[in-house]
């Protein structure tokens, strides 16, 4: 089942830029972002659905997080979340997100609203529909702009659009567009636009390529990953196209029915994943290699969030599943640099790294 | 917008004209029933001595005027042509007075009652829908207004009736009837102004009542269909203040339907809203049509369809050529 991994590895590692390394930074720095235990739950009729229970997660200056997982896993939520952009019924029950050292869950509606846009930004989903069809495009960003307390000249706005639309690749006259005269590649330009548009430190894109057809989605990627470079901000990219993520991230999380499992530097993990959960979330990205076997899934479905199970979640799908996994839930501890929540790294007891549990790993 | 649609779209205005015109010739002929003969026959059993000259003069009048002894195609040819001039013939109810000159008297009383209050409706209830779907809006918005929506499930004639009743006949603030009072003479004058200004509020009121909920409705749920939309999250997310979502990303888009309603019953103001004029005596054209209709008197009921047709399409092709102005995506271009 496993034996096509390597050949997986090799292809995406082989798309990996070398300048990756040399933007990861030494975990001593002051994180960006941390978020402490987040739990967002989903106050329903018939009791809290827990889309997101207990997360944790560092992510510093400059990095590329790329957070993967299946549908349901809790990843827009965590990516809403993070921009306290969750409606009702959905409810922040705790935890912290610390960004640049200020709590963003304590802040109150105006500092979080001035915080948007202008501290962290979205890129959104559905390039589509993004855009307020009645609104020319340069607008759309002035809006942004005043809200923030810019006062400038129609002039001066212009100027400044017409550079932000150049910086993503668009042509000046784009800025007096309105959206339905866009096509969608150019849509979620102008959301990269806009997101960028007052420099902010951290840039959520949820599932920014969705609807887009691939050589656009690679397109987008590209850009994408060029404005991280120039504004230095930090990147979380919601996605579940490996492949794509391959290419862009330095470092996934992997999410699972609202936890994060395995936090890892991207070639790492697509050389050896460590959650079992993970390992076969990349069994299932189809090959290039030419062979066409059956598309490789993972057999069940993710938990209901409304009531998880005891012990860990993946438990009753994992191959690799012991006595003890559907007891006691595993933590996220590091692991060999990286982070895992898994019994099979860890002791139950102390917490300590496991003896047992490298030759345990899928032979 | 180009010409040729500007064209095309006149095109079809006249058309839709001619078509009302049509219909309503032909309509009334197919009835089998001949006005004039009605006419006399009501005034016979009503015991009214009608005098062999003015019968005589009746009908010799019409004869002249359609030339009824002329086949129907020649008549129908003649109609055309006075209608083109708005030349409805003369009404049989009060000849010799000419139904043109009972709706001029009429026109300006029900388009000044009834655009101000659609207008007022239209304009609160939209506010009123819009913030009832707004989760933001204060608290006492969302809960107090939609128990006024219960006024639109009462009939207007009936809440004329209930307003006459306390604030004209109880505390008699406002006149019980007509559209200024017996004794002034219609003039230009701020008197005369103050005067129908008075007597307009409380039919006003009742028709702005009954449609506020209307209006509101129509709003209420377009926003929350709006709310849903990626752009409004999109500019959440682009920190915007609430203000400038609502009304510039919210009700800017949940508006234009509401845009559409409004000039459809905008076109059909001009047939007057016959039930509140005739509980306020109200001089307008609904009165004026109420009579013909009891008399009748098919001359003044073409003539008022005729103009209610034509001006819903009239507001039909301005609305249309002012869309594109409301709604980008909607431009007219020929291939």
């Amino acid at each position: 089942m496993g034996q096509s991994t390597p050949e997986k590895a090799r292809l995406m590692a082989h798309s990996l830029s070398q300048s990756k390394s040399n933007r990861f930074q030494s975990s001593n720095a002051e994180p960006l972002l941390e978020i402490r235990d987040l739990h967002v739950h989903y106050e329903t009729a018939d009791g809290a659905v827990k889309a997101v229970s207990g997360v944790n997660l560092a992510l510093y200056e400059g990095e590329r997080l790329a957070l993967v997982g299946e549908s349901g896993c809790g990843k827009t939520t965590l990516a809403l979340a993070i921009m306290r952009l969750l409606k009702p019924p959905a409810r922040i029950v705790q935890g912290e997100i610390l960004l640049a050292g200020r709590d963003l869950l304590k802040l109150n509606e105006e500092e979080m609203r001035l915080a948007r846009l202008q501290d962290v930004a979205l890129v959104t989903q559905s390039a589509m529909n993004a855009l307020n069809p009645v609104m020319r495009i340069e607008d759309q960003i002035i809006d942004g702009l005043e809200d923030h307390g810019y006062e400038e000249t129609k002039t001066t706005f212009r100027k400044r659009i017409q550079s932000l639309l150049e910086h993503v690749g668009l042509k000046a006259n784009v800025a007096r567009m309105f959206p339905h005269e866009l096509s969608g590649g150019m849509k979620q330009r102008v959301g990269m636009a806009t997101a960028t548009a007052l420099n902010p430190k951290l840039i959520v894109a949820d599932e920014p390529t969705s609807a887009l057809d691939v050589v656009v989605q690679r397109q987008v990627m590209t850009t994408l990953g060029r404005l991280q470079k120039e504004t230095g901000a930090s990147v979380i990219l919601v996605g579940h196209d490996m492949g794509l993520i391959a290419q862009f991230a330095d470092k996934v999380g992997v999410m699972y029915a609202g936890k994060l499992v395995e936090l890892s530097p991207i070639e790492r993990i697509v050389e050896k994943p460590l959650h079992p959960y993970a390992d076969l979330l990349l069994q299932s990205v189809p090959t290039l290699d030419g062979k066409r076997d059956r598309l490789v899934s993972i057999p069940g479905m993710p938990p209901r969030l409304i009531d998880l199970p005891t012990g860990c979640y993946f438990a009753p799908r994992c191959p690799s599943a012991m006595s003890h996994c559907t007891n006691v839930t595993p933590t996220l501890q590091p692991h060999d640099g990286r982070y895992v929540a898994c019994h099979l790294y860890h002791d139950i007891n102390t917490g300590e790294p496991s003896t047992t549990a490298t030759a345990e790993v899928k032979a | 917008m180009t010409l040729d649609y500007l064209l095309k779209r006149i095109f079809q205005f006249i058309l839709i004209a001619f078509l009302a015109a049509t219909i309503n010739f032909f309509f009334p002929r197919m009835s089998g029933q001949d006005p004039i003969q009605q006419k006399l026959m009501l005034l016979q059993s009503q015991g009214v001595n009608v005098s062999s000259e003015e019968v005589a003069g009746l009908i010799e009048t019409y004869n002249a005027k359609f030339g009824l002894d002329q086949p129907l195609w020649r008549q129908y040819i003649n109609y055309l042509g006075n209608m083109a001039r708005f030349d409805f013939g003369v009404s049989i109810s009060n000849y010799p007075t000419t139904v043109a000159t009972m709706l001029k008297r009429a026109i300006p009383w029900t388009v000044g009652l009834l655009l101000t209050a659609t207008l007022i409706s239209f304009a609160i209830g939209t506010i009123v829908g819009a913030l009832m779907a707004w989760g933001k809006a204060p608290f006492w918005v969302r809960t107090i207004f939609p128990a006024f929506f219960t006024f639109s499930a009462v009939p207007f004639y009936l809440m004329g009736i209930i307003l006459l009743y306390i604030f004209a006949f109880q505390w008699p603030i406002f006149p019980l009837f007509g559209g200024y009072s017996t004794q002034r003479i219609p003039e230009v004058s701020w008197g005369f102004a103050m005067d129908v200004l008075r007597h307009t509020i409380l039919p006003a009121f009742s028709i702005v009542l009954a449609q506020i909920g209307f209006w509101a409705l129509g709003m209420r749920s377009m926003m929350v269909t709006v709310q849903g939309e990626d752009y409004i999250l999109q500019a959440e997310a682009k920190g915007l203040k609430d203000s400038r979502i609502f009304y510039r990303y919210a009700m800017r888009n949940a508006i234009l339907p509401q845009i559409t309603g409004l000039a459809l019953s905008l076109g059909t103001t001009i047939s007057g809203a016959i039930l509140v004029e005739i509980v306020f005596s109200y001089p307008g054209v609904g009165s004026v049509l109420l009579q013909a209709v009891r008399g009748f008197d098919w001359f003044v009921i073409q003539g008022v369809v005729f103009l209610v047709i034509l001006s819903v399409a009239f507001t039909m092709l301005v609305i249309d050529l002012i869309y594109p102005l409301l709604d980008p995506r909607i431009h007219y271009r020929t291939e």
